[in-house]
């Protein structure tokens, strides 16, 4: 199970997830420019070098030239956030999230029947 | 085991020898060098503690040797070698196979016992010391892992970007090209930068103004650059390996402090005053919001205890930075200490961890490393490598083009170029140019050697860059095309790169629209380095005028300055510094303080502690300290700058003030005096109380007699005691106290030892009578001696005269009429280094109460060049009376047979120094000078042939007062960096251009 990242982390993470789970130092830093998120070089590295720590990204090098891997894929991810936040909110049930979802109207009718369809392969 | 035990103790002797020296070097250097000298020469006593290397013979090895082997040495040879292998002593090695002596066997039980007892005993003590020194490390180890785990738990990454932007932009600013984590804990007890390797600073909490987070940060990165972590365990391991040296742990101590204030220095040089300001301010703050984790030994921590945090806040307060004449004496010391420590036995690494790279018109005396390129090689040289290292490097002989050859020496890694026809040639080209440049290359060493043939110049430059290397980069540079060169220059102003700014710089084109583009931005954004730096390179004359109108016009003082300065216009500079001064000096009048020079006197008292905390301009804070002042004031500002009161300073305030200066120089101005008769002579007028040695005085006070005193009488003073804390001299009317009203009192706040009051005064008050004390307020006063010297008005003025910094620039510009700059610079540079090197001897050696014994060894500084013997060192244990009765030896039997020579460098004997002379006089013209220079000549000459001290001493007191009052004028040029300006200030009257 990866410990917890921060915003500034999954935005990276974003990126190389969005670059088929594999990208270049200098295509993160591209990217990043292309959100307005100007950042200075040790920051992201920093950045990076965390994510690599907490299991989140591999390293490895092409010439001079990092590259970055995906360790730990987007659906696997969103899947343990969802479990953590059932677990801290919602005292494990996934039942009293989907509610309170379609309590506040976050879930659209089809969101929910696609969420009603994935629950009932996963019981098949 | 006893082996190494053995090698440990001998490194531990000859390290504490280098401690020590370094030890009693501490109080003249604190004022005198740059902390991170200060710093960093302490590595000299950690790589002897830690190297088992040393010279062949040195004195402390072979000693050691000689008393750890006797015993041994006797057993063997009084045992005629009954061979009986298989059989001995298990703690010796066993011999070769070819039947020769054994030292010990068990057929000769008699001779055995004490050997054995010998080996037991040696065995014991290694094992006891290995024991303690493993117990040590492994509780330094595991305090240092518990520390950082406790911190770990407690701590979470900081992961907002914007403070991770900053963090990263302050590193570059710093020079700290690797990325550096950064953390916080709120348990830690300040600020820190942790780990080796992977380095991570940890602040105690986030929410601080942006400033201290700046300071902060800029504080621990400039750690992390200078790698302070390493030098931290590196102390630590020899602190294990001696842990039963008390030396050593001081040692730890005085660097743990060195480090703090030598790293608060090179955070300094790169701000300005109000930012200096800023930065005592967030050491306060961290201080006062420190938590409760302490720091352990692997750390490196903001603040660490409120006496340093003191010394470190009165640091920011008059930091200056080095001067030229600081770094020259720098150095002088620096080869001092390398050579003492050479002389003790001490590892004397290659040339280049000790001197300067600096240039300077004296340049034989300077290392000097640069890089060159050189088709097709890009090669880093140094020259005027030590004598003594050249036999570290392997060698060849190069081809000069003009004909001839030289010896160049290689570093190990690229002494295969020598066999390398290309790159000789290449390197002979180079040499063929060197040699054209005004500095005399001796001695070259080959650091690195690159063919980079093929290379792309743009990437090799960022390579370098990014590594760090100043050299090659400088080499590379100019190969760079026009756009490459700007588009680099703009990354290194935006990365804050000032070392590799400077050095682009120099390839611009004067007149470059883009070296105007970024002195506007530097102007705008107020940063100074920057700016000085570009128009020093590349502005022309008219530019820096239109500069200057404008800095003028907007009222920037210190781009004015900078300006001023850059355009060589010193007296409109000081005529900048004078309105400044002349503005305070009225604003204080206002206030009732008139400042006259360094004197403030408020309500007719001589003020001792003055402080005026302002932040307006560059100039926020004035302390003064003058040891002669009765009361201390301080002024208060409003909001708006003005003054509000001034106020006189509670007495507790201004002895913590005092308690965390500095110590006085004890020995600095130790007159050479001859012993006269106790009690009251009168001389020409003056009255001279020679201060009978008195016994202890039980209330603390001793009382010296009655004297009539008048206004304008001269007092002088030169009183030492031994005390308790706290000497104070000076006098008290009729039967009054000196608790009530004193007059030209001295004090002396020191701690312990021997205090000394010296200095001198106008007697201010009215005729009366006055009597003389010597009292210890806190305690006992024992073991008084010295003088007390009252000389009656009128005689005064000829006995104390001191020539003003007017008289001086007047006789000097006659003393110097008609000599070249290169005569002038070439006079001022041997006065200069004779004087240095008459105080440096003073003060470490003593050198005029040796040179009073005709025999003394360290006449040989007059007889002799080269290695010269100036003592002899024997073992401590050895009571030389005791070994002299025992064994029927005359002192220098005894030295022949126990001691070791204690040799030094001498660059000129007499006949030497004389020449010198010499061929100084013979570019005088001036006729006074030229006495001067002849008296010189004379005076050593008669000390050499007499071996007389008097004539040695009149040498010196001539070079003093040529160099402190002919050449530079001491008060002013010398004596803002030290506090006591007294020898400075000292004028011995040899020079006849001031007698009218």
């Amino acid at each position: 199970m990866p410990q917890q990242i921060s915003d500034s982390e999954l935005e990276l993470m974003k990126i190389v997830w969005a670059a088929g789970g594999t990208a270049l130092y200098a295509h993160i830093m591209a990217e990043l420019a292309k959100t307005g998120r100007a950042w200075q070089k040790n920051t992201v590295i920093t950045l990076l070098s965390r994510l690599v720590d907490k299991g989140f990204l591999k390293v490895g090098k092409i010439g001079r030239r990092n590259e970055y891997t995906a360790a730990v894929s987007q659906a696997d991810y969103q899947a343990s956030q969802t479990q953590s936040l059932v677990n801290k909110l919602y005292q494990g049930s996934a039942r009293d999230l989907v509610a309170a979802l379609i309590r506040r109207e976050a879930l659209s009718a089809r969101d929910y029947e696609e969420l009603r369809r994935f629950w009932e392969e996963g019981e098949a | 085991m006893s082996g190494v035990f053995k090698t440990v103790l001998s490194l531990s002797v000859s390290g504490s020898a280098v401690i020590l020296v370094l030890l009693l070097c501490g109080p003249l250097a604190r004022k005198r060098l740059s902390r991170r000298w200060q710093y960093y020469i302490w590595l000299a006593a950690v790589a002897r503690l830690l190297l088992p290397f040393s010279p062949e013979g040195s004195p402390v090895g072979t000693l050691f040797q000689r008393t750890v082997e006797p015993d041994a040495a006797a057993v063997s040879g009084s045992v005629p070698a009954p061979a009986a292998p298989g059989n001995t002593a298990p703690d010796f090695p066993e011999p070769a196979g070819d039947g020769g002596e054994i030292p010990v066997s068990p057929g000769v039980p008699a001779e055995t016992a004490p050997a054995k007892a010998e080996i037991d005993l040696w065995s014991l003590l290694s094992a006891l010391w290995l024991g303690g020194a493993l117990i040590l490390l492994a509780r330094k180890v595991t305090a240092y892992q518990d520390f950082s785990r406790f911190i770990r738990a407690g701590c979470r990454e900081v992961s907002d970007p914007v403070l991770l932007d900053r963090l990263a932009r302050i590193g570059a600013e710093a020079g700290v090209r690797r990325p550096v984590e950064l953390f916080v804990a709120p348990e830690a007890s300040s600020p820190m930068l942790l780990g080796l390797f992977r380095p991570r600073i940890v602040l105690t909490a986030l929410e601080m103004p942006e400033d201290d987070f700046r300071y902060t940060v800029l504080h621990e990165l400039t750690h992390c650059r200078r790698r302070d972590l390493a030098y931290k365990w590196l102390v630590q391991a020899a602190v294990c390996l001696h842990w039963f040296n008390p030396l050593v742990w001081l040692m730890a101590r005085e660097i743990g402090r060195a480090c703090e204030l030598a790293c608060d220095e090179s955070v300094l040089r790169t701000l300005d005053g109000p930012e200096r300001r800023a930065y005592g301010d967030m050491l306060l703050r961290a201080a006062e919001a420190g938590g409760v984790l302490g720091a352990s030994c692997g750390s490196a921590t903001l603040s660490e205890n409120g006496k340093l945090l003191k010394e470190r806040l009165t640091a920011i307060m008059s930091f200056k930075k080095t001067t030229r004449t600081a770094a020259a004496l720098s150095l002088v010391l620096t080869i001092a200490l390398t050579a003492g420590a050479a002389a003790a036995g001490a590892y004397s690494g290659p040339a280049r961890s000790s001197a300067a790279p600096e240039r300077d018109t004296d340049a034989a005396f300077f290392y000097t490393q640069e890089g060159y390129y050189q088709p097709p090689y890009l090669f880093e040289v140094a020259w005027n490598i030590s004598e003594a290292a050249t036999k570290d490097y392997a060698s060849a002989r190069a081809a000069l083009p003009e004909g001839g050859a030289m010896t160049v020496y290689f570093e190990d890694a690229c002494k295969g170029m020598a066999g390398d026809k290309t790159a000789m040639d290449a390197l002979s080209a180079l040499l063929g140019r060197l040699r054209s440049e005004p500095f005399p290359i001796t001695r070259p060493l080959v650091v690195s050697a690159r063919n980079i043939q093929g290379a792309d110049p743009a990437a090799l430059a960022e390579r370098y860059y990014e590594e760090g290397a100043l050299p090659q980069f400088g080499a590379v540079f100019p190969q760079l095309n026009k756009n490459a060169q700007e588009a680099m220059l703009e990354k290194l102003y935006d990365d804050g790169s000032t070392a590799f700014f400077s050095m682009a710089l120099k390839h611009l084109e004067p007149g470059s629209p883009l070296a105007a583009r970024l002195a506007e931005r530097a102007y705008d954004g107020g940063n100074i380095a920057f700016f000085s730096l570009l128009v020093e390179h590349t502005a022309s004359q008219a530019e820096l005028e239109v500069w200057l109108a404008r800095a003028r016009e907007d009222g920037r003082l210190n781009f004015t300055s900078v300006l001023l300065d850059t355009l060589d216009r010193d007296e409109e500079l000081e005529t900048l510094k004078a309105e400044a001064e002349a503005r305070l000096v009225r604003e204080y009048a206002a206030h009732g303080v008139t400042k006259n020079g360094q004197e403030y006197r408020w309500n007719n008292q001589l003020v001792r502690i003055f402080l005026d905390v302002r932040s307006a301009d560059s100039s926020f804070v004035t302390l003064s300290i003058n040891p002669k002042g009765t009361v201390d004031i301080k002024v208060s500002r409003g909001g708006d700058g003005a003054i509000t009161a001034v106020s006189l300073m509670d007495s507790a305030e201004a002895e913590a003030l005092l308690a965390d200066m500095n110590d006085p120089d004890d020995g600095w101005d130790k007159p050479v005096t001859t012993a006269s008769p106790a009690g009251a002579t009168a001389g020409g007028g003056a009255v001279t109380v020679n201060i009978p040695r008195l016994g202890p005085q039980q209330d603390g006070i001793a009382w010296l007699g009655e004297f009539d005193l008048a206004p304008g009488d001269q007092i002088r003073y030169d009183v030492s005691a031994e005390t308790g804390p706290f000497l104070q001299v000076g006098f008290v009317r009729g039967q009054e106290s000196p608790d009530s009203r004193r007059f030209c009192s001295v004090s002396n706040p020191r701690t312990d030892g021997v205090l000394r009051c010296a200095s001198s005064f106008t007697f201010p008050a009215e005729a009366g009578t006055y009597r003389l004390f010597v009292r210890a307020p806190e305690g006992a006063v024992g073991n008084v001696r010295g003088s007390v010297v009252i000389t009656p008005r009128g005689q005064a003025e000829k006995q104390d005269f001191v020539p003003s910094e007017e008289q001086v620039l007047a006789a000097r510009r006659q003393a110097l009429a008609g000599m070249t700059q290169s005569q002038v610079q070439r006079l001022n540079t041997v006065i200069r280094q004779a004087n240095l090197w008459w105080e440096h001897k003073y003060l470490y050696d003593n050198i005029f109460q040796e040179l009073e014994n005709p025999e003394s060894l360290y006449w040989n500084y007059f007889d002799r060049t080269g290695e010269i013997q100036t003592g002899w060192a024997y073992d401590g244990e050895l009571d030389i009376e005791t070994v002299c009765r025992r064994e029927h030896l005359t002192e220098d039997q005894f030295y022949a047979k126990y001691g070791t020579p204690v040799v030094t460098e001498n660059a000129y004997d007499a006949d030497n120094f004389i020449a010198l002379l010499d061929e100084l006089t013979a570019s005088v013209r001036s006729q006074s000078l030229r006495s001067a220079l002849e008296y010189i000549r004379e005076e050593v000459r008669l000390a050499a042939e007499q071996h007389s001290m008097e004539h040695a001493n009149n040498e010196y007191r001539a070079l003093h007062d040529l160099d402190y009052f002919l050449l530079r004028y001491g008060p002013a040029d010398v004596g803002p960096y030290v506090t006591d300006g007294s020898t400075i200030c000292k004028y011995y009257g040899t020079l006849s251009v001031y007698t009218k």
